[in-house]
């Protein structure tokens, strides 16, 4: 149990590698693209979205080299509640498809308003959240 | 003078035909008119000014023509402007017919027609037309009714200049008298040269009697010397008043400027926070995911409470090593059951995935602490709205200042150009000054040496002509001494008057009144505070602030205005653009008292509504300028209240 549900050595990938030039690189809205990843991911989780692309051929890290113990934290936390395959390699599949389609709905969000508006995107977690937790905790997982 | 109606067609910025309503209440003198910077303010003042006294020299009446209206070819630019005086009602306007010339609007002379009580007046000639606009108010007085706020300082610049004793001699009526003297002056000249004339064909000392005349044109060419620089030195001060108007603009301008300058350093200084608050807000959003989870991470820690209890576990592991296969109910422990404790038993000891993850998100806790990050985080964002909704405030008196200070970018050279007009100006009066002072000491000894050979060569003369045009001018140099003195009382008495009443004012005005006791005006014209302690300081020398200036300048002008005691209206432009909170509210207090029909354009950065609120009983009406929105070159006059 101790060991994370995807491999370790697998890469975190996306298929919106300009959201990410564009959030991360240009507007400077954070320091680095685990921090957005993770985002993304809560988002896609807790709104239950999951993209529909099907490639992701742009890197962002290799999980290994993860080091921030609380990005590797809520990748652990949720890959364990939302990823169902029962193989490791397409459970990383799974996230990835999470976190894009997280990031798809924040990119939405930021093209409409302009500007990415935190406190709107917590208020409207937080109202998602309590039915989404009670389903995400009651289902059976592989792992 | 009670104006009723201005028409204004074709007039700068007023397209067509605009009409504005002067009429007041009883009780209700004041009439107030708002608008934005370079819609038509000032051009409704100067159209008053036009109205009655023409364009100004050196002006381009082209430039009076609405510009939309040039380019449609022929037309009529006219302002007309009706009132009552001494009971009569009066039309007068003022019209400039152009045309078009090879692509270039062409304004004709400007003409004057002007109706009593709806009678045209035959007024053709200039002098005529001046004589009967000066009957009803003349155009020096006029800058005691029609004043521009931000130029009044003039009074209190230093060195005290000829403004306030010109002032003074034009609305006591003394000009007239200097006329009047003058004239006489004239005929003791005329006298003079007679009498040396008939001198001169009946003496027995011819000799004698040529050189008397010789020495009364001496005097007469020292007198044409003295008026020449008269006119040079009047030529130099009009520059000099000039350049003073300019350097006032570009000192309001100046001020301006400096406003704008603190307002970009408080912008760049909330940039600098607002860039500050996005820095911290990025290193914050490395804990925005655990932020996001919050719910979750609560929710988990409280399903880790019910995983399989330690008791539960011992008791387990007991029943399934003991050997009589019996349970604590007494039943006995089939196989099937025996499994199903084991696999129980198994997830416990494996510990099961909500407690993995129960403990995981107690990691992730101590990691994030959400409570504390939640607060921080929404401190963050209403201290980055703050800033920002500052920000857009800054930038919008930022830019509404850039309007008002216009391309001026130049505006060093300019003024380095124009203070050195001014210096060249200082120059030239103080030189004219200094010539006029020798020939004056020449004038006065020739004069007397010539009055007194023509008096010795007279008494010799016992010719009755001779003795009669003797006396004749003998009378009129005591009339003329008299007459002098006479001046020199009415003056000094006036000046007091205006003084005590500029000091009544002041008091009412000055945002300080425990510390003076009114305005002395000096044998020498100048303007002088009187302290409580009995001080006497200058103005200049009281280092005013441009606000305290204007109340100063304020209250001499509302001195002079009392003291013509004419029936005319008060017209103010940009009334109080430098005055502080206190100097405001007095000067704003004091409006309806200063006429009994006061204009007030004002903009909507210098006066507002809470402004107005002490003296509302006291407005007849309100009226906005403003751009037309379906032409931007138009401006439009509506009535607000």
């Amino acid at each position: 149990m101790s060991s994370l549900v995807i491999p370790e050595g697998y890469t975190l990938r996306t298929a919106h590698a300009d959201i990410y030039a564009e959030l991360v690189d240009d507007k400077k809205l954070f320091k680095r693209s685990i921090h957005l990843f993770t985002v993304a991911l809560a988002v896609g989780a807790i709104l239950n979205i999951k993209s529909d692309q099907k490639k992701r051929d742009h890197d962002l890290i290799r999980l290994s080299t993860v080091t921030d113990q609380e990005q590797r934290l809520v990748i652990d936390i949720l890959s364990r509640i939302v990823c169902k395959e029962p193989d490791k390699i397409a459970r990383g599949r799974e996230l990835l498809a999470y976190a894009d389609g997280g990031l798809e709905k924040i990119w939405k969000d930021y093209q409409e308003v302009g500007v990415l508006d935190l406190p709107r995107l917590l208020e409207k977690l937080k109202g998602k959240c309590s039915l989404r937790i009670a389903e995400l905790l009651t289902q059976n997982q592989p792992w | 003078m009670r104006l009723q109606k201005l028409v204004l067609n074709n007039f700068k910025p007023f397209y067509g035909r605009q009409m504005i309503d002067f009429s007041t209440e009883e009780r209700r003198p004041l009439i107030l008119i708002r608008a934005n910077n370079d819609v038509g303010k000032t051009t409704m003042f100067d159209a008053v000014k036009f109205c009655l006294y023409g364009a100004p020299p050196r002006i381009d009446t082209v430039s009076y023509i609405n510009r939309t209206v040039r380019k449609e070819g022929e037309g009529r630019t006219f302002v007309t402007l009706i009132f009552y005086h001494g009971g009569k009602h009066y039309q007068i306007t003022r019209s400039i017919d152009f045309s078009q010339s090879n692509g270039e609007t062409v304004a004709e002379r400007v003409k004057l027609d002007a109706r009593v009580e709806g009678v045209p007046q035959v007024l053709e000639m200039i002098n005529e037309q001046n004589e009967f606009i000066e009957a009803i108010l003349p155009e020096d007085a006029s800058q005691f009714f029609f004043f521009d706020g931000e130029n009044i300082q003039k009074y209190t610049k230093h060195p005290p200049r000829k403004h306030i004793k010109d002032a003074i001699e034009m609305v006591l009526g003394i000009r007239e008298l200097l006329n009047a003297k003058e004239d006489l002056d004239r005929i003791q000249r005329n006298l003079g040269h007679e009498l040396d004339h008939l001198l001169r064909k009946k003496a027995r000392q011819k000799e004698a009697a040529e050189e008397v005349e010789s020495l009364a044109n001496e005097v007469d060419n020292l007198e044409s010397s003295i008026n020449e620089l008269d006119g040079r030195t009047k030529q130099a001060e009009k520059t000099l008043a000039e350049c003073d108007k300019e350097l006032s603009k570009y000192s309001a301008i100046r001020e301006k400027i400096n406003q704008r300058k603190q307002l970009e350093q408080q912008r760049d200084q909330l940039l600098e926070q607002i860039n500050s608050n996005k820095d911290e807000q990025r290193e914050f959003n490395r804990h925005l995911a655990a932020l996001l989870l919050a719910p979750l991470i609560r929710k988990l820690s409280e399903v880790r409470e019910v995983s399989i209890p330690h008791w539960k576990r011992v008791t387990l592991s007991m029943l399934l090593q003991d050997p009589r296969n019996v349970c604590v109910c007494r039943r006995p422990i089939t196989p099937k059951i025996k499994e199903m404790f084991e696999k129980t038993l198994d997830k416990a000891i494996e510990r099961s995935p909500l407690q993995y993850l129960g403990e995981k998100t107690d990691e992730l806790f101590n990691e994030a602490p959400v409570d504390t990050l939640e607060k921080e985080f929404y401190a963050r964002i209403a201290q980055l709205r703050d800033f920002e909704s500052n920000l857009t405030s800054v930038k919008g008196a930022i830019k509404k200042l850039s309007e008002e200070i216009g391309g001026r970018k130049d505006l060093d050279i300019a003024a380095t150009s124009v203070e050195k007009t001014r210096a060249r100006a200082v120059e030239q009066i103080e030189c004219f000054e200094k010539e006029k002072k020798q020939k004056e000491i020449q004038f006065a000894v020739k004069r007397r040496e010539h009055d007194r050979e023509q008096r010795k060569l007279a008494l010799e003369e016992s010719d009755i002509e001779v003795t009669d045009k003797r006396e004749h001018l003998e009378s009129c140099q005591a009339c003329n001494e008299a007459m002098e003195a006479a001046i020199d009382a009415l003056v000094e008495k006036s000046k007091r008057k205006v003084e005590e009443l500029a000091s009544k004012v002041f008091m009412k005005l000055t945002n300080a009144p425990d510390l003076y006791e009114g305005i002395q005006i000096t044998p020498e014209y100048e303007l002088k505070i009187v302290t409580k302690g009995g001080a006497i300081r200058p103005v200049w020398d009281q280092a005013p602030s441009s606000g305290a200036s204007q109340v100063i300048a304020t209250s001499f002008i509302a001195a002079l205005n009392r003291y013509t005691a004419r029936e005319a209206p008060v017209i103010i432009d940009t009334p109080a653009s430098r005055l502080d909170p206190i100097h405001k509210a007095n000067v704003v207090r004091f409006y309806p008292e200063i006429a009994s029909q006061v204009i007030i354009l004002y903009h909507p950065g210098e006066l507002d509504e809470k402004d107005f609120r002490p003296i509302e009983n006291y407005i007849s009406s309100e009226w906005l300028l403003k751009r037309n929105p379906e032409n931007r070159d138009a401006t439009i006059i509506l009535r607000t209240s």
